[in-house]
């Protein structure tokens, strides 16, 4: 019995390694067709012209995500610093599992959203004639990364000693200095991995992406330009790329930085989650 | 005065955010089940699509999401909750425990694309399992584990240490400690996370994308090794896919007022499960 | 001094444990009678539960533990019995009542269960357990209600019914009455002074008024070390160590 529980124990082992495995193999044949350099330099993605440059979709990805941040940090770190520090219980206890809830919203559902609710508002605020752009994706990734920030900064803000902002306020602080100074700065490593995590979310969402931003191939040229992510160039062309082609590897290729940048966000989530471990008392 | 000005302006900032918060979560909600309430009706989920989906229901979607999740279920539900046995009563702290811990946080922060291109690689195309019901099951079942992991290994480790000495102090092994005793206590937080995983499960859309989703079926045949339809994806379909924009939209938000619905029924079932029976089990 | 020990239960040689580098205990040498109440005192973490522990081996869920020294119950070396077998025959109570999440009459033939008692018998068994720890006035009606609803007093009753069931020849304590009001205290000193006089007894506390009024022979330990060991009256009122006298008059602990 105990075998059958360390055989699932470890099943995670191969799969992650499984994943790694098939993203470098399938890389590899890629990069024996297109160099590497080319393919990191370049910002022409066109498969039927043999142009492989991931520049563009690399781009693309990060301007929506830093978008989508720009919008949720403030926003949810603010949230949660009102849940933590000053909200009635009542108001606490119903907002926060109903952030929860909006975690679990599937994204095709925001995706939507941003079709039939964000896309005519954009077009009739800044007067486009399209509003399926990087300013919708970054809107509905902001809505998804909330849940995650808001979640994990309020744990970390909650776990900061009442002992501490007690000491404060026994010198004369008020409740804002002692949060200024006391609560924030102890809080900070939490709040800065429930970034970290939020940024982890953005970053590998697929469909929202995908229905949103208009999925323009161009090199982007602003929040209200059309943009195309390496998860929405994957689910558009894997579909109907012929298998083991070099586009078909390609498609890994991006898939492989798309795994390694969430791979490093995790890890500096984690890593700076650790050292909050480490200094807890 | 300074010091009011000082202590209100910014305590004013913070509310708005939350203000924010609340507002888009209220006007999301009530806008998506108002629109979709329009066309809710027992006739939408119990007939399958019709005149190229621009009328009907969505029976066939439904019966395909449930399909998925099922199996989804048999294959992250006995990994999961073994791997969490393991990691909480059998494992020393080595290095292997420690990559196997660091693997299953990693893989939680795994794209769910990259879950999608994996199913493709290996159930699709490695066993020949062709794009299918099983294929895209088994790829949720993956993408889930690492949930089922965490939450059911939260809820073994939330016994208090002295509820498995109790049972072996009176003789018993420990598997019959574990079988009889901690699976038993835990397994109402267990629920809790399998319900929220399987919620999240049911309403990915990236994963099946190409292991086996397909936009349209006639009639209401399920197999394993057929294709089939889901709801996250027939909301995809008809709202991106589709050329009737105008004729599909009640449709597409029929749908999504129904997957709306099914993942706030599971959350609300998990909540109440872990308010019923987390005093007793808490001990 | 009435120190007649008709028979020894256990007899711990020069027993030393370890926790990875740190000691624990050192070098004790101690006899417990049988079927009398002996009770384990001194200040906390002088590792009198540890000592405790050290009898049913509870302490091999611990990785970290290794030993110097012998243990012997009935006259065998306890690693020379199945450990499961040891745990049967050597009870333990803990500091909180702990019933699982059955009902009450699962909770008692759960043990039995596993240890292989014919299911024609358990019913007999149970309610047997029952009589003994006085509860079964109080819970026949209710056999089949999850124990987690009786009072924290009979909980503990419960797990001590749990424990008899499998009649044991030794029953350990952990200061069993730690985490119960006075009057509960009361029914369970009560119930141990019963049960010596089918058991053999060893119980931890930290209250010396419980040794003095339960206990036949008490073990005073300090940092580690058994430091006197005698029969209670004459440990509390003509203790021979320095050491005992200031603990026993409250000067430390």
């Amino acid at each position: 019995m105990q075998l059958a529980f360390q055989a699932s124990g470890f099943f995670c082992i191969a799969v992650l390694g499984g994943i790694l495995l098939m993203l470098l193999w399938n890389s590899i044949a890629f990069f024996t067709d297109v160099p590497l350099f080319f393919f990191l330099s370049g910002t022409v993605w066109q498969p039927e012209n043999q142009q492989y440059g991931i520049l563009s979709l690399l781009v693309s990805t990060l301007l929506v995500t830093i978008g989508a941040m720009a919008m949720a940090i403030p926003i949810g770190i603010g949230t949660a610093l009102y849940l933590a520090e000053y909200a009635l219980p009542v108001l606490r206890n119903w907002l926060k599992p109903a952030v929860e809830m909006l975690a679990a919203i599937p994204s095709v559902v925001i995706g939507f959203i941003g079709i039939v609710v964000i896309n005519p508002a954009i077009m009739a605020i800044a007067k486009t004639s399209n509003g399926l752009n990087a300013l919708n994706g970054s809107v509905l990734l902001a809505t998804m990364a909330l849940p995650t920030i808001i979640t994990v900064a309020e744990d970390a803000i909650r776990a900061v000693p009442q002992a501490f902002r007690e000491a404060s306020y026994g010198l004369g602080a008020s409740k804002w200095a002692t949060l200024q100074k006391i609560v924030v700065p102890a809080a900070y490593p939490g709040m800065i991995a429930a970034i970290m995590l939020g940024i982890g979310r953005a970053i590998g969402e697929t469909m929202t992406v995908l229905m949103a931003t208009g999925n323009a191939i161009a090199f982007p040229k602003g929040m209200l330009s059309s943009v195309r992510t390496i998860t929405a160039n994957i689910a558009i062309e894997m579909g109907e790329v012929p298998f083991f082609s070099t586009h078909y590897y390609g498609l890994f290729a991006t898939a492989l930085v798309l795994f390694i940048i969430s791979f490093a966000v995790n890890f500096a989530a984690e890593k700076v989650t650790a050292h909050i471990r480490k200094f807890q008392i | 005065m300074k010091t009011h000005v000082t202590e209100r302006v910014p305590q004013a900032m913070l509310l708005l955010a939350a203000l924010v918060v609340a507002v888009l979560l209220v006007s999301l909600g009530s806008y998506l089940l108002l629109k979709g309430g329009e066309v809710l009706s027992v006739d939408f989920l119990t007939s399958i699509p019709a005149q190229g989906m621009t009328a009907g229901g969505i029976l066939t979607p439904i019966i395909g999401t449930v399909a998925l999740t099922l199996i989804t279920a048999a294959v992250s539900v006995p990994i999961g909750i073994g791997a969490a046995v393991y990691l909480s009563e059998y494992a020393s702290d080595n290095w292997l425990t420690q990559i196997a811990r660091a693997a299953i946080r990693n893989l939680a922060g795994v794209p769910s694309i990259i879950f999608g291109l994996f199913g493709l690689t290996i159930f699709v195309q490695g066993l020949q399992l062709g794009s299918s019901l099983l294929s895209s099951g088994l790829t949720l079942g993956l993408l889930s584990l690492p949930y089922i992991i965490t939450t059911s290994e939260e809820a073994i480790r939330a016994i208090p240490r002295i509820v498995r000495e109790s049972a072996l102090a009176l003789g018993a092994t420990q598997w019959e400690v574990i079988r009889d005793i901690i699976l038993p206590a835990a397994t109402p937080s267990i629920a809790t996370g399998v319900i929220l995983s399987l919620s999240r499960a049911a309403g990915e859309t990236a994963p099946i994308l190409f292991t086996g989703a397909t936009f349209y079926l006639s009639g209401n045949s399920v197999g394993l090794m057929q294709e089939f339809m889901a709801l996250p994806y027939h909301l995809y379909t008809l709202v991106t896919q589709h050329q009737a924009i105008e004729q599909v939209q009640p449709i597409a938000f029929g749908t999504a007022c129904v997957l709306l619905l099914t993942v706030l029924l599971l959350n609300l079932a998990a909540i109440s499960i872990r308010r019923k029976y987390m005093p007793s089990t808490l001990l | 001094m009435n120190a007649i020990t008709p028979f020894v239960a256990v007899d711990v040689q020069s027993w030393s444990l370890f926790f990875g580098t740190r000691r624990i205990l050192h070098q004790i040498t101690l006899q417990i009678p049988a079927k009398q109440v002996t009770a384990l005192i001194g200040p906390s973490g002088c590792g009198k539960s540890t000592l405790l522990r050290s009898f049913n081996r509870m302490h091999e869920i611990n990785a970290e533990a290794h030993y110097e020294g012998k243990i012997y119950i009935e006259q065998k070396d306890i690693f020379q019995w199945e450990v499961t077998t040891l745990r049967r025959q050597v009870g333990m109570i803990f500091q909180k009542p702990v019933p699982f999440p059955k009902s009450i009459f699962d909770n008692i033939a759960y043990g039995l269960k596993i240890n292989g008692c014919p299911p024609s018998e358990i019913k007999g068994r149970v309610e047997e357990a029952l009589q003994k720890s006085y509860l079964f006035n109080e819970v026949k009606d209710k056999l089949h209600e999850p124990a987690t609803r009786l009072s924290g007093g009979q909980q503990q009753r419960l797990c001590i019914a749990r424990t008899i069931a499998l009649q044991p020849r030794i029953i350990l304590m952990d200061e069993p009455c730690s985490a119960l009001d006075p009057i509960s205290t009361a029914k369970i000193e009560e119930l141990i002074g019963e049960l010596a006089q089918q058991y053999t007894i060893v119980l931890v506390t930290h209250n010396m008024q419980q040794a003095i009024r339960i206990a036949d022979y008490t073990a005073f330990m300090y940092l580690g070390e058994l430091i006197e060991a005698n029969n209670t009256a004459e440990l509390f009122q003509n203790p021979q160590q320095e050491l005992t006298r200031n603990y026993v008059q409250g000067n430390f602990g």
